[in-house]
């Protein structure tokens, strides 16, 4: 408690609160651009906070983060244009709604339940990291790398049309991360005697290609044309009965997006999907779901925000990315020279504690962002297609100059960019690819650690209580999906 | 059994090559089928992103930032190329890539190339 109040002191700093501010409102208006989701709006975001000191640039990056979120579904609702996966299901009623006439309530539906969940989902995450803290400090190499692999078989085995495509992804962002030389041996691996290439691929340049590059080429792909942003039309206020209808899916939302987003398992997919099933079974109005049901906006996009400060768990106390999103933001805190883990905890504790206490703060911004302002956001959707699209890839190219000031760097998300198109062509996930990156030369430092502590016996996995349910659970995941993917393929040849 | 530095790079490489043929002999779920103008416009784009890196270099951020702006709006809108929208993409991108350069030459301290003549 006492942590989080000094990181309250930290947050409310002038400048801290500032920078909170314009991360919030950065993250909304980009993040309401069609298209866009979390992981591309900070992404792109990226090299404005270059400069920042480190509080600073991630309290600012946490509005962003939010910001998005927030930003998200004003396009769903309006446009019809999901920005990510995860707001699919808001797009399905929250357009009927607008349709309807009720672009207004399902707004804002959307955005308290927003600040709802990301309030109560904060608290949770300041009650959970201290105690996930102390449990990773007990962690060995082999359980580090169990844990590791759990996460490679859930994001390859949840995301994307089949498990080969995420497997295909997830590998591929596995061989990208270990190009380079060798951290432990100094020796060079997938280098192709291209001196350039010696110092590996960073993650940031891979998520501007696949995202920025890659999204452009699949829309640029699919012909001009432009969907009809639909106007604001009915009160932002909820009437009593909307309100009776949308507290309790806020609510479940929670319960069902903290920890699923807690898991690594994608992000907040599954949660919004999960929150959407079970507000359809428990509704009285199950036939207005899929023409405009104020619960199956309310429910998915609380369990969306709450997921997303579920996903920062891992990401803060383990340095375990667990969705597209959060795979960027550890690149953003590795570009500061942090590794998240629970040494972060007890080496930068104002800088946590900090960033924690800036959600509360960036929810309450973002309500007051939101709600009020939201004609002003809708004005963004105004800009047109071709101009959006060309200035993603002008900030795109710019941020990954940014990196090292090298023009390889620009050729390399080119040819990165190229491969994401393929992949979306192909129905591949790219999530897979971050994570595998990012997570790849760690899991093989753990692995090598593991091996080398235990003189070479591979028992070591096994003989861990830990380590071996670890890995039990990714056996019988890996099984599970491989099943489930053979079956579909033998019901639809 | 002993772990060299290659051992879990080739490993995985070889992994992902059977992945790769896996994933091929199977019925991709959802093959897309692109229309010729999108065809057309996305491979623009990707032409423009390959040469950039040498734009970049030798005109500096503003002009090739102006000239890639221009080059995907351009291919974006579909239609065949008129003076008129060329020069509005032209000024819109210049405007836009000026900004850029300022705030981040000039507020972020982030160094960026200039013509290869100034």
């Amino acid at each position: 408690m006492g942590e989080l109040l000094n990181g309250f002191a930290v947050a409310l700093t002038p400048s801290n609160l500032l920078w909170g501010l314009a991360g919030t409102t950065m993250g909304t208006a980009v993040g309401v651009l069609p298209g866009i989701g979390p992981a591309l709006t900070v992404e792109l975001l990226l090299p404005v906070t270059y400069g920042l000191d480190p509080t600073a640039a991630l309290i600012m990056f946490a509005g962003i983060y939010y910001g998005a979120m927030y930003g998200g579904s004003t396009t769903s609702i309006l446009l019809n244009t999901p920005g990510e996966s995860a707001t699919i299901v808001t797009a399905l009623d929250g357009h009927h709604m607008a349709r309807n006439g009720r672009a207004g309530a399902a707004l804002a539906t959307a955005a308290i339940g927003s600040f709802v969940a990301g309030t109560i989902a904060t608290c949770a995450l300041s009650l959970t990291a201290p105690v996930m803290v102390k449990l990773a400090l007990a962690f060995g190499a082999a359980d580090y790398f169990a844990l590791m692999v759990l996460a490679f078989v859930m994001v390859t085995t949840m995301l994307g049309a089949s498990p080969w495509l995420g497997w295909c992804s997830l590998l591929l962002g596995l061989t990208l991360g270990f190009v380079g030389i060798d951290g432990l041996s100094g020796q060079s691996r997938f280098t192709l005697g291209i001196p350039y290439l010696l110092d590996g691929i960073d993650p940031i340049i891979v998520a501007i290609g696949l995202f920025a590059v890659g999204e452009t080429l699949w829309v640029a792909s699919r012909g001009p044309g432009m969907d009809d942003v639909l106007p604001v039309r009915g009160s932002l206020m909820m009437t009593a009965a909307e309100w009776s209808r949308s507290w309790r899916p806020w609510l479940r939302g929670t319960a069902i997006g903290f920890p699923l987003g807690a898991l690594p398992a994608g992000g907040a997919e599954l949660p919004t999907l999960m929150s959407y099933a079970i507000e359809r079974r428990l509704s009285k109005h199950p036939d207005e779901f899929g023409h405009g049901a104020i619960e199956a906006v309310a429910g998915p996009e609380a369990a969306n925000n709450a997921s997303a400060a579920g996903t920062l768990v891992p990401l803060l106390t383990l340095g375990l990315p667990t969705s597209a999103t959060a795979a960027v933001l550890l690149a953003a805190f590795q570009q500061f020279g942090l590794q998240p883990g629970p040494l972060l905890f007890e080496h930068e504790t104002a800088l946590v504690w900090g960033v924690i206490a800036s959600l509360y703060i960036g929810n309450v911004m973002l309500l007051v962002l939101n709600l009020p302002l939201v004609g002003l956001w809708v004005k963004l959707l105004a800009i047109p297609r071709q101009w959006l699209y060309a200035g993603i890839l002008v900030v795109a190219s710019l941020g990954a100059f940014s990196v090292h000031c090298a023009a390889g760097d620009l050729l390399l998300m080119a040819i990165i960019g190229i491969v994401g198109f393929a992949m979306r062509a192909a129905g591949a996930p790219v999530a897979p690819v971050m994570i595998g990156l990012i997570l790849g030369p760690a899991a093989e430092q753990h692995l090598r650690r593991a091996l080398a502590i235990s003189q070479g016996d591979w028992t070591v996995f096994l003989t861990r209580p830990l380590s071996a349910s670890l890995i039990v659970v990714s056996l019988l995941l890996a099984g599970w999906g491989l099943a489930r993917s053979a079956t579909r393929h033998k019901i639809e040849p | 059994m002993a772990i060299t530095p290659l051992t879990v790079p080739y490993g995985i490489g070889a992994m992902l090559l059977v992945a790769l043929l896996g994933a091929g002999a199977r019925a991709v779920p959802e093959r897309t089928a692109f229309d010729h103008a999108g065809r057309h416009m996305s491979a623009v784009i990707a032409a423009a992103l390959l040469i950039l890196p040498v734009a970049f270099m030798s005109l500096g951020f503003v002009i090739a930032s102006t000239a890639l702006f221009a080059v995907v709006a351009g291919s974006m809108r579909g239609a065949s190329p008129r003076a008129g929208t060329v020069a509005i993409d032209l000024l819109v991108g210049a405007a836009f890539s000026i900004a850029l350069y300022t705030l981040f030459t000039g507020g972020l301290g982030v160094s960026l190339p200039s013509p290869w003549f100034l």
